[in-house]
């Protein structure tokens, strides 16, 4: 049996033990729980990525100018595209997208092209890179914006990286740092391979340029439950209640809180009548090390008992 | 201290000076911009966000406990998840303004990359780079592409047929024809040890070996797909396997050969 499985039945024999009635008494503490947690270690844990990493090649008419080098802008974007197709060694899936590869004169959307699954499966997109020409116009801006609906379509944005490999020289307008604004609000992640002289847009450049808002990370935040137990008259359940809800009416005299954390929390107190105890209890299960501090907070002064395990 | 290496001195202090300044104008930006973002507690986190000076010892405490738990992740993140790792550097300024290991995270985790490389009419080695992102960088040469048009050619068609023959290894695992899928992956080994060096070679052998370990994991061979799974990551270390389209017990097994699970 698994540990998770066995503490989940642990807190549904608790759950059964508070059908319990609280003890008739005239002399009643109250007790209650805090808990203030960290993460949990399955928050943290990596994730496997297997978001696809899109290549977006710049196929619009000024690639085609001539470097000093003797090559075309394109033909240099074209082998860097093809080179890095061949040697991302990784098992995630790889989008090819072009931008002016059609012959209308006009600004062209993104053209969509192949998608590998795997990296055994490139060739199709290896050699669609090869045969893609320059021919017609388009903006970088809107064709991020089309890859990242895309890429949001098929649940594949967080985590995507896409690879812009263009010789940034503007063209039927848009607002870049806008585009790559939103696209990094999705959780992908942008590379530019600037081919040429043509500065990238400061946004893109600066560490702060972007104001990305990633949204928070999942946590499990389930309540915590404890109980309250005695051993006198006989060992019995006083109650149940939430960390941070109402508190539990004790009997006067020694008891023990039982904090549904992972693994358990059980504190020994003494309950003095008419007072009110408080168990405050820091959970960080993820750091390293493993941290898990308690104290008691009593209404009477003087009483504090911090305790760690 | 003749005057051009004094000049040069004073030169080179300004500049350390002037990039002082500039480090400390962007961190002072950054600040303002976590500042700026929202402090708002997160699920999970008590209401409000405690500070590392608040009057309340378990809220300062619970504060100091959350900036040691930010900056480890910050810091496992930073390689493979900037955008990641730089939340949790700016979670960490909201409880911690002043914390100059976070604004210096903020400043080093970027989620945005600009690689330029170099152009040269000389020949670039086509070898294999170990960190492919990292060779976005490298130079892009022009005769490496028209230099050997016809060894190229025959490179290409290589890859060709072997992608096809491990495309036919998968239809046979998808198939469920295990028995057949293994009986054929010995022979694909050795076309694939010889294939040219590069990373769709890495690729194919990493491909091949999951799927022999498929099979030997539905014969009940697990020794035997511990030890495919085990090539495939000595050639790829990063392998991930789809959760979508593979079954828990496959990508169970390779996190075992990864050492992950005990």
């Amino acid at each position: 049996m698994s540990a998770r499985r066995g503490f989940a039945i642990f807190a549904a024999a608790a759950a059964l033990a508070c059908a319990n009635e609280a003890p008739p008494s005239t002399e009643l503490a109250r007790v209650s729980v805090e808990v203030l947690r960290g993460f949990s270690p399955e928050d943290v844990a990596p994730r496997e990525n297997t978001a696809p990493v899109v290549l977006l090649l710049d196929a619009t008419r000024s690639m085609l100018a001539p470097t000093p080098e003797g090559l075309t802008y394109y033909a240099a974007a074209q082998h860097a595209a093809t080179r890095f197709a061949n040697d991302l060694p990784s098992q995630r899936a790889m989008w090819l997208y072009a931008l002016g590869s059609s012959d209308s004169p006009d600004c062209q959307p993104v053209f969509r092209g192949s998608r590998a699954p795997t990296a055994a499966a490139r060739g199709p997109l290896v050699e669609e890179i090869a045969s893609v020409r320059p021919q017609g116009e388009g903006g970088l801006a809107k064709a991020l914006d089309t890859v990242r609906e895309e890429l949001w379509r098929a649940d594949a944005l967080m985590g995507a990286r896409v690879v812009v490999f263009s010789d940034l020289v503007p063209g039927c307008g848009g607002d870049i740092c806008a585009a790559a604004t939103k696209l990094l609000a999705g959780g992908a992640r942008l590379d530019v391979v600037a081919i040429g002289e043509a500065q990238a847009p400061a946004c893109l450049r600066e560490p702060t340029g972007l104001s990305e808002s990633l949204p928070p990370p999942a946590t499990g935040d389930r309540p915590v439950h404890y109980r309250l137990e005695v051993a006198k008259p006989e060992p019995m359940v006083v109650g149940c209640s939430e960390a941070g809800g109402l508190p539990i009416a004790a009997p006067a005299g020694r008891g023990a809180v039982v904090v549904e954390l992972d693994p358990p929390l059980r504190v020994e107190a003494y309950f003095a009548p008419g007072h009110r105890h408080v168990l405050q209890v820091l959970d960080f299960p993820a750091l390293d090390p493993q941290t898990r501090h308690w104290r008691w907070v009593d209404s009477r002064p003087g009483t504090d008992a911090p305790g760690s395990p | 201290m003749s005057g051009r290496t004094s000049a040069a001195v004073r030169g080179g202090s300004a500049r350390a000076v002037l990039a002082g300044l500039a480090l400390a104008a962007a961190l002072a930006v950054c600040a303002t911009n976590a500042e700026a973002s929202s402090c708002d507690p997160w699920p999970g986190e008590p209401k409000p966000l405690p500070a590392l000076g608040d009057s309340d010892p378990v809220r300062a405490e619970w504060a100091a406990l959350r900036v040691k738990e930010l900056t480890q992740w910050a810091k496992r993140a930073e390689k493979d998840d900037p955008l990641r790792a730089r939340q949790m550097w700016r979670r960490l300024l909201c409880i911690d303004p002043a914390n100059g290991e976070a604004l210096a995270g903020v400043l080093r985790a970027r989620p945005v990359t600009i690689h330029r490389p170099n152009l040269t009419d000389q020949p670039v080695s086509v070898a294999s780079a170990r960190d492919p992102w990292a060779a976005l960088d490298a130079p892009i040469g022009r005769s490496a592409e028209a230099g050997s048009e016809a060894s190229e050619s025959r490179t290409r068609s290589e890859f060709r047929e072997l992608r096809a023959a491990v495309s036919a290894l998968d239809e046979k695992v998808r198939t469920a024809q295990f028995e057949q899928a293994l009986a054929s992956t010995p022979a694909l080994r050795a076309r694939l040890s010889r294939a040219p060096a590069g990373g769709t070679r890495t690729s194919l052998i990493a491909q091949t070996e999951v799927l022999a370990a498929t099979a030997e994991l539905a014969l009940g061979r697990t020794d035997a797909a511990d030890q495919s799974f085990k090539r495939a990551l000595a050639v790829d270390p990063a392998l991930a396997l789809d959760p979508a389209t593979t079954a828990p017990k496959v990508r169970r097994a390779l996190a075992a050969a990864r050492g992950e699970v005990q």
